[in-house]
């Protein structure tokens, strides 16, 4: 997958960039379904065009929620309140379906309701073993967006880009930062230029060993400033962001959508359950970078087949390191769901919402069960 | 005219004629002879100030004739009738401002509008006094002077005018040339019955025009609310008409302003204007300002004018202007509004006839030629091909759609549904949406407790009546309530705001006796809820000696003051679990549409406005419960293929718990569109969306109308229905506006299409289906119409080209056409309603009555019944009088038969087990009656040119009735079934 000598790009978004912005609010109606009812199925899924919010909901369960009134208070909280696109007078549209099917949380045998690769990674790039790209990506997002609330001419809306120079498959540098962000009045580029320096990536890398060096390229609205931005500027969908929510694209993810979807999906915890898995590869010492993947067929509970790719760096056969996989992990998506912690009981208010912006995998921030790897590397090791 | 009654010996030049016929009038001036600009002019002023009248003035002889309603005595102003008529006549510069000009002193600013002047000059100049308004005698003379404030109406024509109408017409021209030709080849009886005919069609044609018309005048009849104004000092509910300039008006939200007004003091009054000027939005008014001139209607805050309404804040008006004066009736005079306009099926049908009288034409020119090359006597091809033409040409054709339509407007008066407007008959048979208005139409008006979560359990009110905890909550909601309990005339009623009388009609319906609860517990503070304060609590004392606290209010705000909660065994202490539990049970509650309420109590009492350590007792939901005859409404809507769409100015989530309720998806996702704000969407992406959206939630009043066209935009036949004040824009968007009538405000059953008296749903669907009946009548009349005339165009030119002249005398056809066909025509017009009406969709509202498979079918039946005629001419074989009696025998038998066929589109077959149609049974024995007792009597024998038939001959008639009628039902009844208009594969 690497060579010797590469740059790598990847992105992250802020809460306001539209994309993002529906896959808030469609597992904020997740959170709010599973907090009135721990076992509700509930599949959410939202687009923003033309100042038009449209959210399909399908849920079975006992819990009722008014979805235009959560939508308008994510969209206020990521800061679209006012000019331009204004979560008080946005429409809503919402179709509400409930389905006949099964309610509360999954049973340990029940089968996989869809087909699905569930890809996980680790790597040795960072301390929580995620790629380098990513991290340094959603550490950008989070300054940027925490930026707002000193700089106020900053729009919710923004996106930034950062490429890695690897050498010898380790990151070496980061060669180029692009930060795009919308304006809520026109600034001076080199005001612009000034601020987000201080504010943004200089905050981002400060305790970071790979940071940006005088060498690297900065760039600022590379497009032109975007007055206000959002939604009234671009069209977002829930989903989308695909790669942000995971490794940032330097591995492999499934097509399909993490968010807006409820812990029933195996579409959603499968993701998950393999990232414990390859996290806990590498933080056994077993590769340097571990790919795991598990084929799911809607009908059967235990997935096909269940592979580890160590890309080369594997002190043990694949084949090997997949068996012990299987035999420590129950990967049946009921005993998935229990692993994770999704088995009826309830979470923290808003568990998934925050999972919509800054990545789904590599958190540091909300002690994710798929991350916490220092018993499954134990079990490992000693296999 | 400001000089008094004129001096009679000098200038007076109009005179009566005579006055003795009650309620007419009529007065004779020379100098209007051939002056028909006078005329006119003298026409509009009259018109305009007298709209109760009716006025002819001709410039030939000079007369004036005045007809007044009954009742409302002409006679009585007839000297000031005939004054005012002399003014005209010797000034008519001075005519249209005739209202204002009240006195000397006014003249001086006789062109100043009222807009213009202030308050007091406008009084001055009307001569009112603001605080007592006018007095009786004052009152009298101006209504002398002005006449009553109505305006002119759309009236039906006299009975003479339908009949003379009936006459003008292009059969009956050309039957007068037969007549004249008759006479002129010496044939007196023949021209006798030609009169005879063409009296006795023009009389059946006058007699159910003129009912329609009558139906259509009524149309707009619509007793209107009496208006609040001050006379004599003291304040009256006044007929409208009754208003005469001076009148001061008491305006407040409902009002519909009877007359042209200026304020005089207002208070955040509002109006909406549609109806005069378009806006759609309510206009904001202001008493004080004085504006210019040439300030436009729209602008002129100061005034309000009739045919507008009062959305909010209240108001004081003097009347300026009233009856044809105002503006409304001005724009309407302007429009020569007075004729009801011609609907949509009219006119298609007046361009039917145009066609088939050019097709028929050339027919008959051919049928002429013909003869002409045989050399046959000229006088006889040109009888022959009059009666042909008056045979073939299908007229008064608009006239079915009207007859039909009123016909429809009847069935519908008489299940208390009430049209306002002809075409919206039709219109209702192609309503393909129907907009529900929430509030008013699905909802009942009064709130009711659904659901009670107490004790850690969720319970319906009702079920769990041994239950102490729920006993203890509604007693203390009870407490803690302002709602009470009055005497009212259908025994105790409560008083109160919706949510607290549905707590305490829960409360008695649980067996509290309210009286005594509260007779046991007197209030000894009172702290409602404030802004801040979303609760509230009443401090009583106990029986016991002790006192008590209740409270009810927002749950989270009262759960924070409880510290215990209350279950079957007394109390324990509140647990975090127990918050949690509460908490949800309340987003729950609230997600199903409920409003909810919180009620925790107090045993010691304790400040009520710092209230602490309660016992929490409950949670109520409290619902607005959806009316239960709406869902089988719902359902046969969509069954009838016609959407539903809800409008509410409620959240989404009620809005979807009511939606859900009633099935308004049809089983689907129910799609909700919740605009924070509509204005704010483009008019494309807005009617994009509201093509797939069930319900609009939080819609304010004035975007209903914005919703109503976004789903015009698309091509959708709409109807809305509506009760309020706000309703009325969108009402008069709607292609069909129905008016909720029992708590409908005036204003929305003033712009209504449609009145639904019953204030019960389930007229739309009567409505809808009476629409789709009536339609389909038109087309089955049509079709009958059509095709029978056409099967006589094919027997004639089809005898003419196999060398037969005459196969039918010019009497038969006509006897054929005029007498036989009319009957079961007018009967298949009254047909009952299919039974699979509301089983299928709409119409294609943009395709026309007739499509292309139509007009294939009716020439493909008339040519049957044409070929088979001839056949049946030609059976006996050489013998022309016989050959004749058979062949007009049979066709007209078979025409009557035909009619049977004509009541359904779907085959003959299809209409088993249908009511039959008593008319058209009586229309066709009758037709069976006149056709033996024609061939019976001697005397009609002869006139028809009949020869006496044997029992042959009667089986042939009778077989080319059986075979005609044969032919064409077996063909109707193939698959595929001709659906009503195309697309379609052709059948035939």
């Amino acid at each position: 997958m690497l060579t010797d000598d590469m740059i790598f790009t990847s992105e992250s978004v802020t809460r306001g960039h539209p994309d993002k912005l529906c896959d808030e609010i469609s597992d904020a109606i997740v959170d709010a379904f599973r907090e009135q009812d721990p076992g509700a199925r509930i599949v959410a899924e939202c687009a923003i065009a033309t100042g038009v919010v449209f959210v399909a909901a399908r849920f079975s369960g006992t819990a009722a929620v008014d979805i235009p009134a959560l939508a308008r208070r994510v969209i206020a909280e990521a800061g679209y309140e006012g000019a331009g696109f204004d979560a008080r007078r946005a429409s809503i549209l919402t179709s509400f379906s409930e389905g006949d099917g099964r309610a509360g949380p999954l049973d340990a045998d029940e089968p996989a309701h869809e087909q699905v690769n569930a890809f996980g990674f680790a790597c040795r790039d960072t301390a929580v073993l995620m790629p380098a790209p990513i991290a340094a990506a959603h550490r950008l997002a989070r300054a940027l967006e925490a930026a707002r609330g000193t700089f106020d001419a900053l729009a919710p809306d923004g996106k930034v880009q950062v490429s890695v120079r690897y050498r010898g498959h380790h990151p070496v540098a980061i060669t180029d930062v692009s930060l795009t962000t919308a304006l809520l009045r026109p600034v001076p580029p080199a005001q612009l230029e000034e601020a987000l320096r201080t504010l943004v990536l200089a905050p981002a890398f400060a305790e970071h060993d790979l940071g940006p060096s005088p060498q690297t390229r900065v760039h600022i609205n590379p497009g032109g400033a975007q007055l206000f931005g959002g939604p009234a500027h671009h069209a977002g969908q829930t989903g989308r962001k695909a790669g942000i929510d995971t490794y940032g694209d330097f591995a492999r993810q499934s097509g399909s959508a993490l968010c807006g979807k409820g812990p029933h999906r195996i579409d959603r915890i499968g993701p998950y359950m393999a990232r414990l898995a390859a996290k806990a590869v590498v933080a056994a010492g077993l590769a340097e970078r571990a790919e795991v993947h598990a084929a799911y067929a809607i009908g059967r509970a235990e997935p096909l087949s269940l592979t580890v790719d160590t890309f080369g760096t594997g002190r043990r056969p694949e084949a090997d390191l997949a068996r012990a996989l299987a035999e420590a992990l129950d990967w049946r998506p009921g005993a998935v769901a229990a692993r994770l912690g999704f088995d009826g009981r309830a979470h923290a208010p808003g568990f998934f919402r925050a999972l919509a912006c800054y990545g789904q995998v590599g958190r540091e921030d909300r002690g994710l069960p798929w991350e916490d790897v220092g018993d499954l590397a134990q079990i490992l090791r000693a296999a | 005219m400001e000089t008094g009654p004129a001096p009679s010996t000098v200038c007076v030049q109009t005179v009566f004629v005579h006055v003795a016929v009650a309620g007419r009038l009529r007065l004779r001036d020379r100098r209007l002879m051939r002056r028909a600009d006078l005329c006119r002019a003298l026409r509009v002023a009259l018109a305009a100030t007298r709209p109760d009248l009716a006025v002819e003035v001709s410039s030939l002889t000079g007369s004036i004739l005045l007809h007044a309603a009954p009742g409302t005595g002409a006679q009585a102003d007839a000297e000031a009738l005939r004054a005012f008529i002399e003014d005209c006549i010797g000034a008519p510069g001075d005519l249209p401002p005739v209202a204002h000009a009240l006195s000397a002193a006014d003249t001086a600013h006789a062109a100043l509008p009222w807009h213009a002047r202030s308050r007091d000059a406008a009084r001055d100049a009307l001569q009112a006094c603001d605080d007592g308004g006018l007095t009786d005698t004052e009152t009298a003379e101006r209504r002398a002077r002005f006449g009553p404030n109505l305006l002119p109406k759309p009236r039906a024509r006299s009975t003479l005018a339908v009949i003379v109408a009936q006459l003008a017409s292009l059969p009956v021209a050309l039957l007068s040339v037969s007549a004249a030709l008759a006479l002129f080849t010496g044939g007196l009886a023949d021209a006798v019955v030609i009169i005879c005919v063409v009296a006795l069609n023009a009389g059946i044609a006058s007699v159910t025009e003129h009912q329609a018309e009558r139906t259509i005048a009524s149309l707009a009849d619509f007793a209107p609310q009496p208006i609040k104004a001050i006379r004599q000092g003291a304040m009256l509910a006044l007929p409208p008409a009754d208003l005469v300039p001076g009148d001061i008006l008491l305006l407040e939200p409902g009002t519909l302003v009877p007359a042209d007004a200026r304020l005089l003091a207002c208070e955040n009054l509002t109006l909406n204007e549609a109806a005069l000027t378009g806006e759609a939005m309510p206009v904001q008014k202001d008493a004080a300002i004085l504006l210019a001139d040439a300030a436009p209607l729209a602008d002129r805050a100061n005034m309000v004018f009739r045919g507008t309404a009062v959305t909010g804040g209240q108001g004081r008006a003097l009347v300026v202007a009233i009856a044809g004066a105002t503006e409304i009736g001005k724009v309407q005079a302007m429009l020569g509004a007075l004729e009801a306009p011609q609907t949509p099926i009219e006119r298609q049908l007046g361009e039917i006839e145009r066609e088939l009288v050019v097709v028929n034409g050339v027919i008959c020119l051919a049928v002429a030629a013909l003869g002409l090359m045989r050399g046959e006597p000229v006088l006889s091809i040109l009888r022959s091909a009059i009666s042909l033409a008056v045979a073939a040409i299908p007229e008064g054709l608009p006239a079915v759609a009207t007859t039909t339509l009123a016909v429809g407007v009847q069935d519908m008066r008489a299940r208390q549904i009430y049209v306002r407007r002809l075409d919206a008959v039709e219109t209702l048979g192609a309503v393909e949406m129907v907009c529900l208005d929430k509030t008013g139409t699905l909802t009942l008006p009064s709130m009711s407790l659904a659901e009670i979560h107490a004790d850690g359990r969720l319970m319906r009110p009702g079920t769990d009546a041994a239950d102490p905890v729920v006993l203890r909550l509604l007693e203390t909601a009870a407490l803690a309530s302002e709602a009470h309990m009055e005497d009212g005339p259908h025994g105790q009623r409560i008083v109160g705001s919706g949510t607290e009388s549905a707590l305490i009609a829960a409360a008695r319906d649980q067996g509290l006796d309210l009286a005594a609860l509260r007779a046991a517990h007197p209030v000894l503070e009172l702290v409602p809820r404030a802004e801040g304060r979303k609760r509230m609590s009443v401090l009583v004392d106990r029986p016991d000696g002790g006192r008590l606290l209740a409270v009810k209010g927002d749950p989270a705000e009262l759960l924070a003051r409880c510290t215990r909660l209350a279950v079957t065994e007394g109390t324990r202490p509140l647990t975090e679990a127990d918050r949690r539990a509460i908490g949800a049970a309340n987003e729950g509650m609230a997600g199903r549409a409920l409003r909810v309420l919180g009620v925790a109590v107090h045993d010691v009492g304790g400040d009520p406005h710092a209230e602490a350590d309660l016992v929490w007792l409950g949670l109520t939901g409290i619902a607005n419960p959806v009316r239960p005859e709406v869902r089988p409404v719902v359902v046969a809507l969509h069954r009838a293929g016609i959407r539903t769409v809800m409008i509410t100015g409620d959240q989404s989530a009620t809005a979807y718990a009511v939606a859900k309720d009633l099935g308004l998806a049809e089983g689907s996702d129910v799609r909700v569109l919740e605009a924070g704000r509509l204005a704010g969407l483009s008019p494309d992406v807005l009617s994009a969306i509201a093509e797939n959206t069930d319900v609009f939630a939080r819609v304010s009043p004035g975007e209903k109308l914005s919703v109503v066209q976004a789903l015009q935009a698309r091509g959708r036949i709409v109807a809305m229905t509506g009760d309020g004040i706000n309703d009325g824009p969108a009402l008069k968007a709607a292609n069909v506006g129905v008016a909720m009538g029992a708590d409908g405000t005036d204003v929305a059953r003033e712009v209504a299409d449609i009145v639904l008296a019953t204030d019960d749903l389930n007229g739309m669907v009567e409505a809808v289906a009476l629409g789709r009946a009536t339609y389909a009548n038109i087309r089955k009349v049509l079709r009958y119409l059509v095709s029978t005339n056409a099967s006589e165009t094919a027997l004639v030119l089809g005898a003419g080209l196999v060398g037969i002249r005459e196969p039918l005398t010019p009497l038969q056809l006509l006897m054929l056409n005029l007498v036989s066909d009319v009957f079961p025509a007018l009967a298949l017009g009254l047909d009952a309603p299919e039974a699979g009406v509301m089983d299928v969709p709409p119409h294609d509202p943009a395709a026309p009555i007739l499509g292309r498979s139509d007009f294939r079918r009716i020439i493909r039946e008339g040519l049957v019944m044409g070929a088979v005629s001839l056949a049946g001419y030609l059976a006996p074989a050489g013998v022309p009088a016989t050959g004749r009696t058979v062949a007009f025998h049979g066709l007209t038998l078979a025409q009557l038969l035909h009619a049977l066929l004509c009541r359904s589109d779907a085959g003959p077959l299809s209409g088993a087990g249908r009511p039959a149609n008593p008319y058209l049974a009586l229309a066709i024995g009758g037709g069976i009656a006149l056709q033996a007792t024609a061939q019976a009597l001697p005397v009609t024998r002869r006139l028809l040119g009949l020869s006496p038939l044997g029992l042959g001959g009667m089986a042939g008639a009778l077989a080319i009735a059986a075979a005609a009628t044969m032919a064409n039902g077996v063909v109707a009844a193939l698959p595929p079934p001709l659906a009503p208009p195309p697309p379609e594969p052709a059948s035939c």
